[in-house]
């Protein structure tokens, strides 16, 4: 706990576990790549996975120009990171990204001002170092590199997300940490799970989509008379649904098919809209169980909904009840109505009270003139029971 | 295609707070108390509600008053001409926050909150969206009373010309209570009811009214100066614990003041008030007076040569000029001057009737 602290706290740790994976995730790339190349297509995944083992003397050299007391205590522990990225990948090459980290690492150390270095943090700019692997793939046929360099890109891009979006968390909080007040845990909540929400979203999305994958770039060089290039892309889209026999048939003889990208697009709003209905469901549980506490010095609340709000005034009744209303109260209406109009014998006044019109028409009816009132003002109108009395 | 879903959404995220980030955001901050002395402490409070299905991450709530009110845990206050203050809080959907802050009455005056600006930020915290709330809450420091020990000395003395030249009257709609006749009673102060009840004869006895007034003018001229600001601070303590002595007392009190009224803008008066009831409105009228620099003279808030009020000047200024004047108005009634003093006092000589007296500070 108390590394952590001196660190920052948890959330400049995960900034830094971050740092790591994004150094480590490009030499990673690279290393996969050239032993490819070197030992063929079987090596890929193994040196890859290999490869991330890296961020373990990432982590040490960190730490190390962190907690180390004197300049040359850093060295040796770098030096020793450097061995162990030899010992870990096998090549003595291996040490040449760690030596790079310490280097500025080692510069930050001694410059008053620490400036970040593109190994600190990912970056968006940093997604095209795909291309030269990915180009490569393409002339040579390497499919399952291509595959992978389609991941690589997504991952990373997921990684740059979360961390931008937590560094930017991050950075208001340090802003104002000398503020009293701050709820901090609330902040980071609502803003942290909005990050992860959609790191997570987003590589629920993608990430299925590149692995069920088939397509491959193929840039092929044609010997022809103009000596030129010609790039065919091959793009043999496998499905990953099982289409049922008769739809099949259905479709063999059609001209129309419908596309796959369109699919998958239905099928990730569907996914979307399941994680909404997912997450609404949760909000209406949590809301029945929640009540209101107390965080340091505020009084949290929770607006429960209509008995916060103020009571909407009833709406003015003036108008007759609509025809399809058929309503114990617009019935009700409808019989007082009847009963004045049939006793009138001259137009009546529409500003009168219903107590003036029924002394001008002579209706002496105290029941008929209760059950009015009760439809017309009041707010939860007459009961069925009510309307039926006053048909007897 | 999913990136650009995924963009959409973000997107949407943005559209949706530009649209609705003020919807059901209401700010409200008010002082728990409508005063307090100076020195006490006192609760300011703040309600945030947020009545949508949209969370608020970080809310910023900003405002801004006169720098008398010192927040216990001066974090989140900048002062330099006034007091600056922000706090940060964080919104749930549909949910209400309320934050009680304590402060300390560091000085008498008056204290308004108009307005308070409100900073948002969307729920990734990338854009930042600012607006204001009207505020209608205010807040009177009254100035401190000063201890009955100290305030006995010019109170007796101003008790002492007032009760010598009280003019006696029956109030015949006060009544005190019935005492056995005597000879020489008149007739019509006999109670035939109470007599015929218990067969001797019984008068009333009725209250005496006081027809002396007395009138205290305060002088606020000078500020910035520490001296000066001290002085006239203590000016107002005294001369507003006098006022409620002689209230309560019964006599009727009017005050004046060079000093502006952060209401009305205008020199501070309180034409005649009398009875304890009348304690708190006068106190408060005290709260609101204001020291400045190029202040109209004193010596034009005092009484008028004639009637009989008994004028108290509660003045720092040691000048001649001023006590000459005073008691040049004073004529031969025997008006009081008090002088706050720091550290030292220039005897001034007697002028006329009036009688002066050094108050150390």
């Amino acid at each position: 706990m108390k590394v952590i602290r001196r660190l920052g706290g948890w959330r400049e740790l995960l900034l830094r576990t971050m740092g790591w994976l994004h150094c480590a995730l490009l030499v990673a790339l690279y290393y996969g790549t050239v032993l490819r190349v070197i030992l063929g297509e079987e090596s890929l995944s193994w040196s890859l996975w290999r490869a991330m083992l890296l961020v373990i003397p990432f982590a040490v050299v960190d730490f190390a120009g962190e907690f180390s007391r004197k300049m040359w205590q850093f060295l040796a522990v770098g030096l020793g990171a450097c061995g162990l990225a030899w010992l870990l990948l096998g090549y003595p090459l291996a040490a040449a990204p760690v030596a790079v980290v310490c280097f500025f690492r080692g510069k930050n150390r001694l410059s008053e001002d620490p400036v970040e270095s593109l190994l600190d943090a990912p970056r968006l700019a940093l997604v095209l170092v795909v291309l030269p692997p990915f180009l490569y793939s393409a002339m040579n046929g390497g499919a399952r590199l291509q595959k992978v360099c389609f991941l690589w890109a997504a991952v990373y891009l997921l990684l740059w997300c979360a961390r931008t979006g937590l560094a930017r968390i991050q950075g208001y909080l340090a802003l104002n940490q000398k503020m009293a007040g701050v709820p901090i845990k609330r902040i980071v909540r609502t803003s942290g799970l909005a990050v992860v929400g959609m790191v997570l979203l987003a590589g629920a999305l993608l990430l299925p989509a590149l692995l069920m994958e088939d397509g491959y770039f193929h840039i092929e060089e044609q010997k022809r008379q103009t000596a030129q290039a010609v790039v065919e892309i091959d793009q043999s889209q496998g499905s990953a649904f099982q289409v049922p026999e008769w739809m099949r048939a259905m479709g063999e003889n059609a001209q129309f098919h419908i596309p796959p990208f369109f699919s998958y697009f239905l099928m990730a709003v569907g996914v979307a809209l399941a994680a909404m209905a997912l997450l609404y469901g949760v909000y209406l549980v949590l809301r029945n169980f929640r009540n209101s506490f107390v965080d340091h010095r505020d009084v949290v609340q929770y607006l429960h909904g209509p008995e916060d709000k103020l009571e909407a005034a009833p709406r003015e009744k003036r108008k007759r009840p609509a025809f399809w209303d058929r309503s114990p109260s617009a019935q009700v209406r409808r019989k007082y109505r009847r009963a004045v109009l049939r006793l009138a014998r001259e137009q009546l006044p529409q500003w009168a009270s219903p107590q003036e019109i029924e002394d001008q028409v002579g209706l002496r009816d105290q029941r008929l003139h209760g059950l009015y009132e009760k439809a017309r003002y009041s707010r939860e109108g007459c009961t069925v029971q009510e309307s039926r009395e006053l048909k007897r | 295609m999913i990136v650009l879903l995924l963009a959409a959404l973000f997107f949407l995220q943005s559209f949706l707070y530009d649209r609705l980030w003020g919807k059901g955001l209401e700010a409200k901050i008010s002082f728990r108390e409508e005063y307090a002395t100076e020195d006490d402490t006192a609760v300011l409070t703040e309600v945030i509600v947020n009545n949508k299905l949209l969370p608020l991450p970080v809310v910023e709530i900003d405002f801004h008053m006169d720098k008398g009110l010192r927040f216990s845990g001066e974090a989140n206050t900048a002062v330099s001409d006034r007091s600056y203050r922000r706090d940060v809080f964080a919104l749930g959907v549909r949910q209400k926050i309320t934050r009680t802050l304590e402060f300390q009455c560091a000085r008498r005056g008056y204290y308004r909150i108009d307005q308070a600006g409100l900073d948002v930020r969307n729920l990734l915290l990338t854009k930042k969206y600012v607006g204001s709330s009207p505020q209608d809450t205010d807040f009177y420091v009254l100035p401190r009373m000063v201890s009955t020990q100290r305030i006995q000395i010019p109170f007796s003395r101003i008790m002492g010309s007032v009760l010598s030249r009280k003019k006696v009257y029956d109030d015949p709609f006060e009544f005190a209570g019935l005492r056995d006749y005597s000879r020489g009673d008149p007739m019509k102060y006999i109670n035939w009811k109470a007599s015929a009840k218990t067969g001797d004869l019984l008068v009333n006895i009725h209250e005496s009214t006081l027809s002396q007034k007395v009138a205290v003018v305060v002088d606020l001229e000078g500020l910035g100066v520490q001296q000066a600001d001290v002085l006239n601070e203590e000016a107002m303590r005294i001369a507003c614990t006098l006022c409620v002595r002689l209230l309560e007392a019964g006599v009727q009190v009017e005050a004046w003041s060079n000093g502006l009224d952060a209401l009305t803008g205008k020199p501070m008066a309180v034409p005649e008030v009398s009875g304890a009831g009348s304690i708190l409105a006068l106190r408060k009228t005290f709260a609101c007076a204001r020291a400045d620099n190029g202040l109209l003279p004193i010596q034009s808030f005092f009484p008028g040569e004639e009637g009989d009020v008994l004028c108290v000047l509660v003045s720092r200024s040691q000048r001649e000029e001023l006590a000459r004047d005073f008691a040049q108005r004073a004529g031969k009634r025997e008006w009081v001057q008090i002088v706050p003093y720091r550290e030292s006092y220039q005897e001034l000589p007697q002028m006329g009737m009036v009688q002066r007296l050094y108050w150390e500070v």
